[in-house]
């Protein structure tokens, strides 16, 4: 794998000045992530939710692409930890009206934030903007194009770990569209630097990237074999758009074919869990019943979130305090 | 004109074809080399370049350098982009028609002849469009556009909207005995993409062009050749696959060139790694083993010529995320000190880089190159282990957007004569 964006994330302490891919961390940074986020866990039934972690931050949401449930729930984590958090939805169209994203960011960087959570249709938008646009500015990647979705890569990690323990034990199966999957992506580099022994993609030829042999992973293309006895399966989301580029015939043969079944899932463990990033298409990607029964983890997911993303919130946030302090 | 004498001394004449490999001294009056070879102590000149551990070369000759003007005066002008091509050692470019307007009227071939001889620098030929607008639907009037001297035609990489309408343009290009430039890319099969579909096209999630969006299209293209007789010239070819078909088409003897552009043969998907913008490029940098072969096919003589794909863009173009950003690279006066390089690392000789460079080109567009008694002084000096910083002050180019911008490069242009004029002089 790729150690393209150590520099870019990691000050010369090693610490986290910026989180915009799993790509050039290491397990100990991994590991810290989800021990903190798990002293997070439990907050939300305290009669204070709320630790002065943040106190007098200034976090602004910028999202150029809709979202509901990660915006909020990283609205949330800032909550918690006691920053001031601004919401920008700025369209692409609004931005294309004359404004460019770097004149966007100076003048929000003018207004004395102290970290960009950032969501954007291309690649490579996060880094763009921690190296040349805002580099005294944290930046979250919570989502660029095709290229990578950490936080939610580390949400499931901290999800897989509190319901199988021991990565290294481990058979985690990504089922569906690879190709177009940042979340895909991020969970592929996590696994593997957390030690998953093995990683397996299903999928037809036309969702998978290429040159996909190149990443820690074995590859299938049918359910059967490639959920014989994972003890993680997650199922990611299908656009429709990917039927008009005729990548598959239709939702019909697609559920056919890699729809998580309660007859599929039985090549897998017994206590298998299933997971998915969310939002479900049900009888598409996933058999109504599974999504409700106790072996998913979707909803739990979602319970992992806000504690992982203040995690990273306050991780990052804390290398920026270390750096004042004389040497 | 010019009406003086020129003496070029101490120097190390290099001209394969013409079969120079010397130290000797050359004589220029009137435009022309007139003396090649000792110049007896008391000759004396109007202007002595002392060449002193430089090699001379007939001027450079690029295929492809894209003007931004007119339309696009933003990114560059004939003035600043001709100026940068003879701080390059180019004496002669030819100028791809993707402007505003589109050169598919004698008027715009006017408008930058013009242009360019008032910028009097460099020879500027422009390439006419195969369709109008470079739509891919009608075909330009192009014996309208040979009237007016375009040196040939070309729909670049835009679509022609039926394989009918790309072979009747070929057929009736061929009528007018007109050289055509073909940049093959199914664009569907291209999928709007930015990068190589590759390892790093996975690894970072852009939109990859496969391979085969460039050898389906070279495919059709060389049957088309085959069946209407066109001398056709494929310009940019960027996979190994395509190195093969050419030296195939060249084997059964149909009347096909082939050039790679500069970063094709130095660059691959890894320098991508960064999302730098400066690689976003059309044909993308491909993998390594791409450039493997690509250097091959010049090393064996497949591919005919080096051109610069030159594309200044101003800052804004390329300081936005990775896929939004424009395509190119500004090139044309790094093109020496980076194939400089390959030379050094053995990767080519410089006999062959400059036969790529001088006569490659020369043959394909039709025109005589050389150092030989007789002929217009079109000439290239450079010291090639001279060592220098490229910056945003000493480049001509309006656009700045190159990998080596504030970089250590070794190997530069002194001089660079066109027409026995020096019309650059570090």
């Amino acid at each position: 794998m790729q150690n393209a964006v150590t520099n870019v994330q990691l000050n010369q302490h090693g610490q986290l000045r910026h989180f915009l891919s799993i790509d050039g961390l290491n397990k100990t940074l991994l590991e810290t992530l989800l021990n903190t986020a798990e002293s997070f866990i439990g907050m939300d039934e305290q009669p204070i939710k709320k630790v002065p972690l943040l106190r007098g931050k200034t976090i602004v949401n910028l999202f150029f692409e809709n979202s509901t449930r990660t915006r909020t729930t990283f609205e949330l984590a800032a909550k918690r930890l006691s920053a001031d958090i601004l919401n920008f939805n700025i369209s692409t169209s609004a931005t294309t009206k004359g404004e460019s994203l770097f004149d966007t960011l100076q003048n929000l960087e003018a207004m004395a934030s102290d970290m960009f959570i950032i969501r954007h249709p291309d690649s490579g938008a996060a880094h763009f903007i921690a190296k040349s646009v805002t580099p005294n500015i944290a930046i979250i990647n919570a989502g660029d194009g095709r290229h990578a979705h950490p936080t939610q890569a580390m949400l499931d990690m901290l999800s897989i770990r509190r319901h199988k323990g021991d990565f290294s034990k481990l058979t985690v199966a990504i089922v569906g569209d690879i190709l177009h999957s940042r979340v895909a992506r991020s969970q592929i580099q996590a696994l593997a630097m957390l030690g998953v022994p093995e990683i397996r993609v299903i999928g037809p030829k036309t969702l998978l990237p290429k040159n996909i042999e190149l990443l820690p992973i074995k590859i299938f293309h049918q359910m059967e074999a490639g959920l014989s006895d994972a003890d993680v399966v997650i199922m990611l989301r299908l656009q429709k758009e990917r039927m008009q580029l005729s990548l598959i015939p239709s939702e019909h043969e697609y559920y056919q074919c890699y729809g998580l079944t309660k007859q599929k899932l039985a090549y897998a463990k017994p206590d298998a869990i299933v997971m998915h990033p969310g939002p479900i298409n049900r009888g598409v990607e996933i058999e109504s019943s599974i999504a409700d029964s106790p072996q998913s983890m979707i909803l739990k997911q979602v319970n992992c979130s806000v504690p992982m993303r203040m995690a990273i919130l306050a991780t990052v946030m804390s290398s920026y305090s270390e750096k004042s302090k004389p040497s | 004109m010019t009406q003086s004498t020129i003496l070029i001394k101490n120097g190390k004449i290099v001209d394969s074809t013409n079969r120079l490999d010397c130290h000797d001294s050359i004589i220029i009056e009137n435009g022309k080399i007139t003396i090649i070879g000792d110049i007896p102590n008391t000759f004396t000149a109007d202007q002595t370049i002392d060449a002193t551990d430089c090699i001379i070369s007939p001027g450079f000759i690029d295929l492809a350098t894209h003007l931004p003007e007119p339309g696009m005066e933003q990114k560059g002008t004939i003035l600043s982009e001709t100026r940068a091509a003879v701080a390059g050692g180019f004496t002669h470019i030819c100028c791809t028609p993707d402007l505003d307007p589109v050169i598919d009227t004698a008027a715009v071939v006017n408008f930058i002849h013009d242009k360019a001889l008032q910028a009097d620098s460099c020879h500027v030929y422009p390439i006419g469009a195969l369709t109008k607008k470079l739509a891919g639907e009608q075909l330009s009037d192009l014996f309208a556009l040979k009237e007016a001297k375009v040196i040939a035609l070309t729909n670049l990489r835009k679509p022609f909207t039926s394989n009918q309408i790309l072979h009747s343009a070929l057929a009736y290009a061929a009528t007018h005995d007109l050289l055509v430039m073909l940049h093959p890319e199914d664009s569907a099969l291209a999928n709007q993409g930015c990068v190589h579909d590759g390892k790093m096209s996975t690894f970072l999630g852009l939109t990859g062009i496969p391979s085969i969006a460039e050898t389906v299209a070279l495919a059709r293209d060389l049957i088309l050749v085959k069946e209407t007789g066109i001398r056709a010239h494929f310009s940019q070819i960027s996979t190994a696959r395509s190195v093969e078909m050419i030296a195939q088409a060249k084997q059964q003897g149909l009347p096909v060139t082939a050039d790679v552009a500069m970063q094709q043969l130095l660059f691959t998907e890894e320098d991508i790694n960064h999302f730098d913008t400066n690689f976003h490029l059309s044909p993308p940098v491909r993998a390594i083993e791409d450039r493997d072969a690509l250097l091959h096919g010049i090393n064996t003589g497949i591919i005919d010529a080096i051109c610069s794909n030159h594309r200044p863009h101003e800052w804004s173009a390329k300081n936005i995320p990775f896929a939004a950003s424009a395509k190119g690279m500004s090139t044309l006066e790094t093109i020496l000190p980076s194939l400089v390089k390959l030379t050094l690392d053995d990767k080519i000789d410089l006999n062959t880089l400059l036969t790529c460079l001088t006569h490659g080109p020369a043959g394909i567009i039709g025109k005589t190159s050389g150092i030989k008694i007789g002929n217009l002084a079109n000439l290239c000096i450079f010291n090639p282990t001279l060592s220098w910083n490229y910056s945003a002050k000493n480049s001509f180019s309006q656009g700045k957007n190159s990998p080596f911008l504030n970089q250590h490069l070794t190997g530069r242009v002194t001089h660079t004569l066109v027409d026995g004029k020096t019309v650059y002089a570090l």
